[in-house]
């Protein structure tokens, strides 16, 4: 199983805070409140689209809700291999930063 | 109100339906933009459903491209990369397809100007011309009856020149104006075709018999301003003509131009009762609106049985559709002078040919460079990269490249339209090319070009072994294979076509110059009379002969290069049932001094001889009259001619073009005076044309003097004069520009195979660069090498002269049979375009292999 990007990684925390379901809108809004920089939906959708196509995130057509004109709109669920792979990304930061301190990272080029 | 989003985003959202499988993108957007209009207002709103619909626009593309748009990138920076280490064949390939794609595109800008004509017309495809036989006139009254009896014709509209003479006298304010194209018509032209009113109303402009409706410029040019409304033209004293209307001049791309339109009924006061009711003079140009559910041949039939009810011989008419008439009719009376259609395809085909052999240049230099590339091919083979992979790499960056010669095209093409205007029309400009069709296509054929171009080299590349390549033991074959023999001998047959035809239409153009034509034209110096200074031709040819740069003059009806008319006639000993047209022209006594004819038999016209009853026959005429001709009676059938005596025969001169033999003419004394006509007396203005010979030397001053005498005479008609061998000339003005053309289209194409050989011989020597040095070492002289080289290319022009000959043979000739005086198709042009394509790809092709073979040996062994 691959390591997750930096941007699918971010999407499936959102995702995983939000309950593991949600629609378009609400998980920009996630987004943008988490990461605090603005989201092109554009960009979202093309992370999602990758996402489905490894099978970490399904998306289906809810039913159609009156304030969205009638229309009906998608719907984003994580998988079980989504949260397998998002665990395994964990595991891995985790590892990544044990004993790291913010002083070990700004005392550039000295050993410890 | 609820707030709306952007309009244009929201339909390109709708329209485009991006990520439309898995995401609801639309309703999403939606979504939050009725949420943003809450908190931060409708304008935040719209602004940020227009930025996020084209940002997200941007990122579908990066999706879609996904990897592959890293790779492209760096395709175009090794295509980059490539092109600037070989320089030479960069410089070839682009020059090449810049050249070819330049040229496609002036030849498409001519062609849609011509394929524009009369399509501004709303109605343009139900207009249709109907004529008759050889000539485009109908009788007036064919249009009445049309349109009483025949149903399906919406409306019909005629013209006819005011003046049998072109240009027509006018005066307003005191002041003259000679004013041409100026037409009698119903008032329903305005519905047949589509003017465009400025001032003035359509339904009542004609209606009164003394309106005259002005184009625009031709307002300006009387009056200055466009609106000269109620303003009144005067005729002879009698005919005042009050201004109606003014509309739209025609564009260029129209069949006939027209300066000023007047009512049909002004016909009886200058051509008589008999032209609005006689069946027998076929005088009018007449054009029909069909109804969109008519039949074209039911109407065409009516008219045929509505026509040949009054004629002694049955005439077969035709109906002519608007739009074909700039491209396909050669009628006797064209109100304009016509294109014709064989010559258009004559250019696609040569556009097409020349896109061709600038296609086969690119796919013959791509794939014998693909050689140098086999390292590069290599080495991504060995990353990892597929077979396709690399043919997509090959066939994007000739794609690119095309791409790059088609910008450097369009900048070629801006550059060289002056030059291209002059060699067809003046008004060309790219504002009338048809840029909607345009850009699609040039976009396609670029992407086609590329593809095609590309695929060649990239299927070939493609299959080298990296293994091979990298060991540097790839077979080379550059200038062999196959295909690539192909490709050149077809680029060897279409230059040897190429030169073969312009040798041989620059041969013809060069015989008709050279042609004796049995008249004099040099320093001849000919006036148009307007109609009013015709009674004075006597005086106005007095005063010219006073300056002493003036050695002759003579006047004339007609010139001896336009006759235009033919009198049906009969002779002593010839029955008038068997009555022959002989052309004839009116002069006067100095005729044929002043034009230099020679008298062949009998004797020149002298004081002695009588106006009106005295003939001189051509050569052609005096073989039709038989033995004894100087003495016979002749009896032309026209009220000017009474039966005379031909006193001689002059030499025959070609008084056509050259494409006509030269037919049998009179020519007949002629004089101003009163004549008798239906017991009327009226006077007869015999002369159209004064021509005067200037001494030689003398032309400067002989040309000042005919200006100060047109501006004493006729002061508004005061540039009325021109010189006769121009003049005689522009009977060959649709050949030369043919001519023209052809020169610089094969030398265009003769350069790109020309070119195209040179790149190759450069990578055929750079492969065989350690051949020739071992070669040289083993003492082999260079010629020999040279030879070595050239074996090849020697047969392969041979094949191609064996094909391309006969090719040239059958098209030239049918060109050459449009002429009556034609030369031969000659061996010795062939001849001569075999040695000069011989010797054309043998320079372009041996420079590098000399260059090679003179170089020092050692140079070319010590690579390694």
């Amino acid at each position: 199983m691959g390591i997750l990007t930096r941007n699918e990684e971010t999407i499936l925390i959102a995702l995983c805070r939000l309950k593991g379901q949600t629609h378009g809108p609400a998980l920009r809004e996630k987004l943008i409140e988490l990461t605090g920089k603005p989201m092109v939906y554009g960009t979202l959708y093309n992370s999602l689209e990758y996402l489905i196509r490894k099978g970490f995130v399904i998306s289906k057509k809810g039913k159609p809700s009156p304030e969205r004109g009638g229309k009906r709109k998608s719907i984003y669920t994580i998988t079980p291999e989504g949260r397998e792979a998002l665990l395994e990304t964990r595991r891995l930061n985790t590892r990544l930063w044990k004993d790291m301190s913010e002083a070990d990272i700004k005392s550039r080029g000295q050993s410890k | 109100m609820k707030p709306c989003p952007p309009r244009l985003a929201r339909w390109l959202l709708t329209r485009l339906s991006l990520y439309d499988a898995n995401h609801s993108i639309f309703s999403d957007f939606e979504e939050t933009f009725l949420s943003l209009v809450e908190k931060k207002g409708p304008f935040r709103a719209r602004l940020w459903y227009s930025t996020q619909t084209l940002q997200s626009i941007l990122s579908y593309v990066r999706l879609v491209f996904a990897s592959g748009l890293d790779l492209l990138a760096n395709y175009i920076k090794v295509a980059f990369r490539s092109l600037r280490r070989h320089k030479i064949y960069s410089a070839i390939n682009i020059t090449g397809l810049t050249i070819g794609l330049a040229a496609v595109l002036l030849i498409v800008l001519f062609l849609s100007r011509e394929l524009s004509f009369d399509r501004h017309h709303k109605n343009a495809e139900r207009i249709y011309r109907i004529v008759s036989g050889d000539f485009v006139g109908m009788p007036y009254i064919l249009g009445d009856r049309l349109r009483e009896q025949v149903p399906g014709i919406e409306h019909i509209a005629r013209l006819k020149h005011l003046s049998d003479e072109s240009s027509f006298l006018l005066e307003s304010h005191g002041r003259k104006y000679l004013i041409s194209d100026l037409y009698m018509t119903d008032a329903s032209v305005f519905k047949v075709f589509s003017f465009r009113f400025l001032y003035g109303d359509p339904t009542t402009a004609l209606r009164d018999p003394n309106s005259i409706v002005l184009s625009q410029s031709t307002a300006l040019r009387f009056f200055g301003r466009e609106d000269p409304i109620g303003e009144v033209l005067n005729h002879d004293r009698d005919l005042a003509l009050q201004v109606t209307a003014v509309v739209a001049d025609f564009p260029s791309t129209s069949h006939f131009h027209f300066k000023a339109l007047v009512p049909t009924v002004l016909s009886t006061r200058f051509h008589g009762s008999s032209d609005l009711t006689s069946w027998t003079s076929f005088n009018y140009l007449t054009y029909l609106l069909l109804s969109p559910q008519a039949s074209a041949t039911g109407v065409l039939d009516k008219a045929t049985t509505l026509i040949n009810a009054h004629q002694k011989k049955p005439r077969a008419l035709r109906l002519q559709p608007l739009l074909d008439i700039h491209l396909h009719s050669h009628l006797r009376g064209e109100l304009e002078e016509n294109s014709d259609i064989s010559t258009m395809r004559i250019y696609a085909a040569v556009g097409a040919i020349i896109l061709f052999l600038a296609c086969i240049n690119f796919m013959n230099l791509g794939s014998a460079h693909s050689l140098n590339r086999s390292r590069e091919v290599g080495i991504r083979k060995v990353l990892g990269a597929k077979r396709n992979q690399i043919a997509r790499q090959f066939i994007s960056e000739s794609v690119f490249i095309v791409f790059l010669s088609a910008l450097l095209a369009v900048l070629l093409a801006q550059i060289v339209l002056p030059l291209f205007r002059q060699l067809t029309y003046k008004d060309l400009a790219w504002a009338d090319a048809p840029w909607g069709l345009l850009i699609p296509v040039l976009f396609i054929a670029i992407i086609f070009t590329g593809v095609a171009a590309g695929s060649y080299p990239g299927f070939i590349a493609s299959s080298y072994q990296p293994v091979h390549t990298l060991q540097g033991r790839q077979k080379t074959g550059a200038g062999r294979g196959p295909f690539r023999n192909l490709l050149v001998t077809l680029q060897f047959i279409i230059s040897i076509f190429f030169i073969g035809c312009t040798l041989f239409v620059l041969n013809q153009m060069h015989f008709l110059r050279s042609q004796k034509l049995g008249l004099d034209q040099e320093r001849i110096i000919t006036i148009k009379l307007p109609d009013e200074a015709m009674r004075e031709s006597a005086s106005v040819k007095a005063e010219l002969l006073k300056h002493p740069a003036v050695l002759k003059a003579t006047c004339s009806s007609f010139l001896p290069s336009v006759p235009q008319n033919r009198i049906s006639s009969t002779w002593e000993g010839r029955m008038e049932e068997e009555s022959v047209s002989l052309w004839r022209i009116n002069v006067d006594e100095d005729f044929i001094d002043t034009f230099g004819i020679e008298v062949v038999e009998g004797e020149a016209f002298k004081a002695k001889h009588t106006p009106g009853s005295t003939y001189i026959v051509n050569q052609a005429a005096a073989e039709l009259i038989g033995n004894r001709t100087v003495g016979t009676m002749l009896t032309m059938a026209s009220g000017l001619c009474r039966p005379g005596k031909i006193i001689g025969v002059v030499k025959d001169f070609n008084f056509r073009s050259l494409h006509n033999a030269i037919e049998p003419m009179v020519l007949f004394l002629d004089q101003n005076r009163m004549l008798e006509f239906r017991g009327r007396q009226y006077n007869h203005a015999a002369f159209r044309y004064i021509s005067v010979k200037a001494a030689g030397g003398g032309l400067k001053e002989a040309v000042q003097h005919v200006e100060d005498v047109c501006r004493a005479f006729f002061p508004y008609a005061a540039n009325n004069w021109f010189f006769f061998d121009e003049e005689f000339g522009r009977m060959y003005r649709r050949e030369q520009r043919t001519a023209g053309l052809m020169v610089v289209l094969s030398v265009i194409a003769v350069a790109l195979a020309g070119m195209g050989l040179l790149g190759l011989s450069i990578f055929a020597v750079e492969k065989r660069r350690k051949e020739i040095g071992i070669r040289r070492i083993l003492g082999a002289s260079v010629p020999s090498v040279l030879l070595l080289f050239f074996r090849d290319f020697l047969y392969i022009h041979a094949l191609a002269v064996l094909i391309g000959f006969p090719i040239v043979y059958v098209v030239v000739n049918r060109w050459l049979n449009n002429f009556a005086y034609r030369i031969a198709a000659k061996p010795w042009v062939f001849a001569v375009t075999a040695v000069l394509t011989a010797a054309l790809f043998f320079a372009t092709g041996s420079s590098s292999v000399v260059k090679a073979a003179a170089s020092n040996p050692v140079e070319s062994l010590r690579q390694e």
